[in-house]
């Protein structure tokens, strides 16, 4: 072929070797539509020889579901409807069967010799768009996975905050100016940690009148300590504070509410302290009714050989009279200690009530006042399986410790309503217990009130605030017993300088419990 | 005189029992275990029985138990320093047979005449 050494051959052959380079497919097309040339792009696309490609089809380049628009586009430049053309397509790479993502470009050539020549330039944009897709699955990612943070540190019952390290807030959970009390303005970004601390001392926060560098200084070693503490918090709570350094300086500071862990161990140790109270306390009444036994039979069979009047007749009287003590504080440890099956005797409540009242006022003094408040919603028919007069006894023993609370001037509550008894989930003799129908009694006094360590112990025998002589300590805790042998409950809710509420749960008898129900209309049942 | 037999592994309580019953005109034997009681029981039979519940070899309840099969006339005074209430130990005590009053202790000399009285009028 003579015709190569022409210039315009020549020049021909630089152009198209410049395009078989180019990273671009290069395709011409005959007027029937078969690939008559094709440069190495074009089949690396396709994924096959040059050769295979020769003669064929051009549609047959695409993948099944772009074969018909390619088809019909191909039709439209050859029969010249169009021009030009550019769009975007799927090619199938047959050595792979992968397939990938092209744009074409139609050009229309030339009718040299009358015969149609279409070029087709492919463009391979799979990785294109596999990037742009991967940047925006990424930034989708991204936005996901920060509101997937947000709520998972939302929904966290630790408070969490982080701070940049010049000890700012950058980010903060819900949990974590709820527990501190924050308010607003301080929980914003860039509030500088000291901020935080200083409004924490004027919270009173590690006690009252605690300087905010003893906060600062207290918060430190409580971050940084290897063995956390709980401390006691405002609102009866207990929170346990630890740091963790952020790679970029800054720390993060984790709050953890441990009440509730706290409440739960205080109800173990306090089962543990009363099963072993039992046992001590069984074992003691036994030995010591056994020793009160010859106290009580002689000292009474020795007054009656005595003159009446003599001194001998009043030594065994005040010998008699300490073994009736005796008697009557075992016999209150034992209330206490032992569980003892309900009495057979039922009561009306509303008249039991108002009787013990009438009777505990007979014994007050004159600068105390006691008001009794009845709820209506008591059901007159109220019964109760328990004896009166150890229903007496358990108020005498509330109204003598709020009289004593409050140096014996002012006025006790005592306030009565219908309830529902529930017990704490770990306390409750059978799992599911919905709560009984109950009468509420509440003694409510303005004395100076208690702070949480007592009210720990305030239930423990011999246990008083009381100076020594006055009383024995067993008020209270034999009220206890008396109130768990009813099958009821009895809670205190004190603050000190606030006064104390202590209030008893009596359940009613289960006929009481369903006249209550329909009575009250509760929606729960 | 009516005799009545002491049972209680407490020596001084039985001691001072004795004297009371004595006093009240009643002629009185000591016994401080299960064993001893029913050697007392053989020798001759007492018009009145006052056991405590526990002692150191054997039961109260076993006791009376046995001397209420032997001799079903025999009133028994039941006495203890200590009932568990869940056990409900004083209402069982209380509907033997043989029972004729049971008392927790420590008793009164007027509450435990009496009963003896009744028992044995």
């Amino acid at each position: 072929m003579t015709d190569r050494d022409s210039p315009v051959e020549a020049e021909d052959c630089r152009s198209r070797a410049l395009l078989d380079s180019l990273p671009i497919g290069l395709v011409e097309i005959d007027d029937r539509g078969l690939i008559v040339r094709a440069n190495p792009m074009a089949a690396s696309i396709a994924g096959c020889a040059i050769e295979d490609l020769l003669g064929h089809p051009f549609d047959r380049l695409a993948s099944w579901e772009s074969r018909p628009l390619l088809a019909s586009v191909t039709r439209a430049i050859l029969e010249r409807r169009q021009s030009e053309a550019r769009f975007a397509a799927k090619f199938l790479h047959r050595a792979d069967a992968s397939s990938r993502d092209v744009q074409v470009d139609w050009v229309y050539q030339s009718t040299e010799d009358g015969r149609v020549r279409v070029t087709a330039l492919i463009t391979d944009i799979t990785e294109r768009r596999h990037s742009k897709r991967a940047i925006k699955d990424s930034e989708t990612r991204l936005a996901e996975r920060t509101d997937l943070l947000r709520v998972a540190m939302d929904s966290l019952d630790h408070g969490l905050a982080a701070f940049s390290a010049n000890d700012t807030l950058t980010e903060w959970n819900a949990r974590f100016p709820e527990m501190l009390r924050l308010p607003s303005p301080l929980a914003r970004r860039d509030t500088p940690a000291i901020a935080i601390f200083r409004f924490l001392a004027t919270l009173g926060a590690f006690g009252v009148g605690v300087t905010e560098g003893q906060v600062r200084e207290r918060i430190n070693r409580l971050l940084h300590a290897p063995n956390q503490d709980d401390v006691p918090w405002i609102g009866g709570r207990h929170l346990r504070f630890s740091a963790h350094t952020m790679p970029d300086g800054g720390w993060v500071w984790r709050i953890e509410d441990r009440t509730e862990d706290i409440r739960l161990r205080d109800i173990e140790q306090n089962r543990q302290k009363m099963e072993a109270l039992g046992q001590l306390a069984s074992g003691v009444a036994h030995e010591l009714n056994n020793t009160l036994q010859p106290i009580f039979t002689l000292s009474e069979l020795g007054v009656a050989q005595v003159p009446p009047d003599s001194l001998a007749a009043r030594c065994f009287s005040r010998i008699t009279d300490a073994a009736e003590r005796a008697e009557t504080i075992v016999r209150g440890v034992l209330t206490f200690a032992r569980n003892a099956p309900a009495s057979d005797d039922a009561a009306a409540m509303v008249p039991a009530i108002q009787d013990a009242v009438a009777f505990i006022r007979t014994g007050l003094p004159a600068q105390i006042r006691l008001e009794l408040s009845l709820d209506d919603a008591i059901p007159v028919s109220a019964m109760a399986k328990l004896d009166r007069r150890e229903l007496g006894q358990v108020l005498t023993n509330l109204v003598t410790n709020a009289a004593d609370a409050m140096d014996h001037t002012g006025t006790i509550e005592i306030r009565c309503r219908a309830d529902i008894l529930r017990f704490p989930a770990e306390e409750a003799a059978e799992p599911g217990d919905e709560g009984r129908a109950a009468v509420a009694i509440s003694v409510v006094d303005t004395g100076k009130g208690m702070d949480h360590a007592v009210k720990q112990r305030i239930f423990e025998p011999f246990f008083t605030t009381k100076d020594e002589g006055h009383g024995t300590g067993l008020g209270l805790a034999v009220a206890f017993g008396i109130v768990r042998n009813w099958g009821g409950r009895i809670d205190v809710d004190s603050e000190p300088g606030l006064g104390s509420a202590f209030t008893v749960w009596i359940p009613l008898l289960a006929s009481e419990t369903r006249t209550d129900a329909n009575d009250g209309g509760n929606p729960d049942r | 005189m009516a005799e009545i037999l002491i049972v209680d592994d407490n020596a001084l309580a039985c001691e001072a029992i004795s004297l009371v019953l004595e006093s009240a005109g009643y002629a009185v034997r000591q016994a401080h275990r299960v064993a001893e009681a029913e050697q007392a029981v053989a020798v001759r039979l007492p018009d009145l029985a006052i056991v405590d519940l526990s002692m150191p070899d054997g039961n109260g309840v076993d006791l009376i138990r046995r001397l209420h099969q032997d001799h079903p006339d025999l009133p028994i005074i039941l006495y203890s320093g200590y009932f568990a209430p869940e056990d409900n130990s004083e209402k069982r005590a209380s509907a033997m047979d043989g029972i004729v009053a049971v008392f927790k202790k420590p008793l009164r000399n007027a509450d435990l005449l009496a009963a003896i009285e009744r028992a044995l009028g």
